[in-house]
């Protein structure tokens, strides 16, 4: 008898706490719309997803200073992913079914947003990818739009400049991941094309930081450049231990976009002094816009340094604004609206437009690490279509 | 392949070598005292490097921040002793295993929470000097490393064979329960054990960081796995076959990752060549068989 009093009792409590929690969950109210957003805000990714939020917040509140979207406040439903393929679906799911999102910006890495984007496509939701380059994100997802480039542009881009600047032999370093190998698949394809040759490749894995017997090999063959894909800490690693071989700048160092990254600008100091970059964007630029952003991003960070991942993020929240002013409300409006993008402005002020294939004509902003002033100078931006389109790259991924 | 060339992958292999075995002498000696794969220890090389940079950033001086990082890192090592591990000495091996795996994530989780989730620079300018021999050059950093680790060797094994406590470590080494029964204070033993492994692989996390510029959280999960199959291949709580293995592993893994197109990571490499080593000799390098 006793037993069934206290089993009653425990189950009685267990709903009343449901209740209690059921009522605790805020409705949605009527003048605000959820956007949803996911990133690694802990574990080793966690620097990356949270300059990322950064970069998604700053276009919210500014967003919800101009007064909303039609009249309603933006409210951004942000979840933690880890760095890990099973927790990005799941949050992915519950950004979905119980958040009930309009659509989402995705912060997070190529990894976790291979794994989420059949979920999102499945259940008919538009997401904008911010930075991971994957082609494998947004292939065969209708639903899946990418804000930043291919990887494989980078290379490409980055072997024609090197080809113009008249280099002609080449050490290449390539992180073995989907991002860095595509960095490098492009940058093979643009030397076959113009007679460049490679004298060196080796594949490395992410959490390499040891590079002195490899630049040790490359010093000796006597290369006119050094071509190198990866995440902020390798291309620190090359550019720093390079320097001090006496590699660089004897050699021309190229990177490709992650050479924005706050590893970079802590890490390199002098040692990376000419280095070049195949940008996604660059701040500060001398466009007003960006001038503007700057200025408002400094006042709100307390710091000059606009990451890759913080500056792709912002722009994939504004696109996502944006789409859902031309689109409406529905999901379906969003993306038809995302399809439909001709000619939307990017953090560097220059204007972008959709392909059918649901990538960007993303320019690519080449620029130069300057220790004297800590940052990126602009070389010049590559707009030419031969250059960045991302379409001829989808042979390459099944 | 030129004189220069190999000397200068020398310069390279040896001042990995010599990191390695700064993490599993440590380790080595704990292993020989208790008998437990102490992995969290991977946090404590991780946590010197982290207050090496903090102790630089304070006192400007590289050498007080590295004594200071390996004072600081000595405590945390006897803490962990004292207060995760006694206490569960009476509990199968599997327990204080499970106990040091938590430690170890956690202990990255809260260097994260402590000093942010980006990659931190330890740039000291002083060690930036590079000196050239032979058509090689060596930094101030290599140089630290080779030297420190000589001194720090050095001034282990006068610890161990010239003072009282290193006589009583030893015997405890040999067999604990004979040496607790003719007098030996065993627990102060594996303390000291545990305090001096430890400022050893902070001195190891702090040089790591300045040859490498960097400081982060993630920074001893690889070697974590290294460490405990470096002690294996040394011969299960050998000290010296542990420093042996280290340096094998650094030379061989410069020479395979650099010269053979093996499309393996050099962490791959490194514990495919392990796992080779313990086929050939179970025993270790040392061991008995």
């Amino acid at each position: 008898m006793k037993h069934h009093t206290s089993t009653a009792f425990w189950a009685g409590s267990l709903v009343a706490f449901a209740f209690a929690l059921l009522i605790c969950v805020p409705a949605q109210a009527a003048d605000t719309m959820k956007i949803g957003f996911f990133a690694p805000l802990t574990g080793p990714f966690a620097g990356l997803g949270i300059d990322a939020k950064k970069g998604a917040d700053l276009a919210v509140s500014e967003i919800n200073g101009a007064g909303g979207i039609n009249g309603k406040k933006v409210e951004l439903v942000s979840y933690d992913d880890r760095g890990n393929r099973a927790e990005a679906v799941t949050v992915v799911r519950k950004l979905i079914e119980q958040d009930r999102v309009i659509a989402i910006v995705n912060g997070s890495l190529s990894l976790t947003s291979i794994a989420a984007a059949p979920v999102v496509n499945a259940a008919k939701t538009p997401m904008v990818v911010a930075y991971s380059n994957a082609v494998g994100v947004v292939k065969g997802h209708e639903w899946v739009f990418r804000w930043a480039s291919v990887a494989d542009v980078q290379g490409w881009v980055m072997g024609h400049e090197a080809v113009k600047a008249g280099k002609k032999t080449f050490a290449l370093f390539m992180q073995d991941e989907e991002y860095g190998r595509g960095i490098i698949n492009g940058a093979e394809k643009a030397l076959e094309k113009l007679g460049g040759k490679v004298l060196y490749k080796k594949a490395v894995a992410p959490s390499e930081r040891e590079f002195r017997a490899f630049l040790t090999e490359v010093k000796n063959l006597n290369v006119d450049a050094v071509f190198a894909s990866g995440f902020g800490p390798v291309l620190t690693a090359i550019g720093r231990q390079g320097w001090e071989l006496g590699v660089f700048p004897k050699a021309q160092l190229y990177l490709g976009c992650d050479m924005n990254e706050i590893d970079w600008y802590t890490g390199i100091g002098q040692f990376g002094d000419g280095t070049i970059g195949t940008l996604e964007f660059l701040v500060p630029t001398d466009h007003p816009f960006t001038k503007a952003f700057h200025k408002r991003w400094q006042d709100t960070y307390k710091t000059p340094i606009v990451t890759h991942e913080a500056g792709l993020t912002y722009d994939a929240a504004r696109l996502t604004f944006d789409a859902i002013k031309r689109g409406g409300e529905t999901r379906e409006g969003v993306r038809k609206a995302l399809a439909a993008t001709k000619s939307f402005m990017n953090v560097s002020g220059i204007n972008v437009s959709y392909t059918e294939l649901r990538e960007p004509m993303l320019p690519i902003a080449l620029g130069r690490w300057d220790s004297k002033v800590k940052d990126i100078r602009l070389v010049r931006v590559v707009d030419d279509p031969q250059l960045i389109d991302p379409r001829p790259w989808y042979r390459y991924y099944k | 392949m030129s004189t220069g060339i190999l000397a200068q992958q020398l310069v390279n292999a040896l001042s990995l070598g010599a990191v390695y075995a700064m993490i599993a002498v440590g380790l080595a000696m704990i292993y020989g005292v208790l008998r437990i794969l102490h992995i969290a220890h991977a946090v404590i090389y991780a946590a010197g490097a982290y207050l090496g940079l903090y102790f630089y950033g304070l006192a400007g001086n590289f050498v007080l921040a590295l004594i200071g990082a390996m004072v600081v890192a000595g405590i945390l090592g006897g803490a962990i002793e004292r207060f995760v591990y006694r206490p569960m000495l009476a509990k199968p091996r599997i327990v204080i295993l499970i106990a040091s795996i938590g430690l170890l994530v956690c202990m990255s989780d809260l260097f994260r929470i402590l000093a942010g989730p980006h990659q931190l620079p330890f740039d000291v300018p002083a060690l930036q000097t590079r000196y050239g021999w032979e058509g090689a050059q060596a930094s101030g950093v290599d140089l630290y490393i080779w030297i420190g680790t000589a001194l720090v060797f050095a001034a282990l094994w006068l610890f161990l064979q010239r003072t009282r406590m290193g006589f009583a470590i030893r015997a405890v080494a040999q067999d604990l329960e004979t040496a607790q029964a003719m007098g030996i204070n065993a627990n102060q033993c594996v303390f000291a054990v545990f305090v001096v492994g430890s400022a050893i692989a902070a001195f190891g996390g702090v040089m790591v960081a300045v040859l490498y510029n960097a400081v982060y959280t993630t920074m001893g999960d690889m070697v974590a796995y290294k460490g405990l199959a470096l002690i294996v291949i040394g011969g299960f709580g050998s000290m010296t076959g542990a420093a042996i293995a280290s340096f094998i592993l650094g030379i061989t893994e410069t020479i395979v990752t650099t010269y053979t197109q093996i499309p393996l990571s050099r962490d791959g490499i490194a514990m495919l060549l392990l796992v080779l080593l313990i086929l050939v000799r179970p025993q270790g390098l040392l061991g008995k068989s």
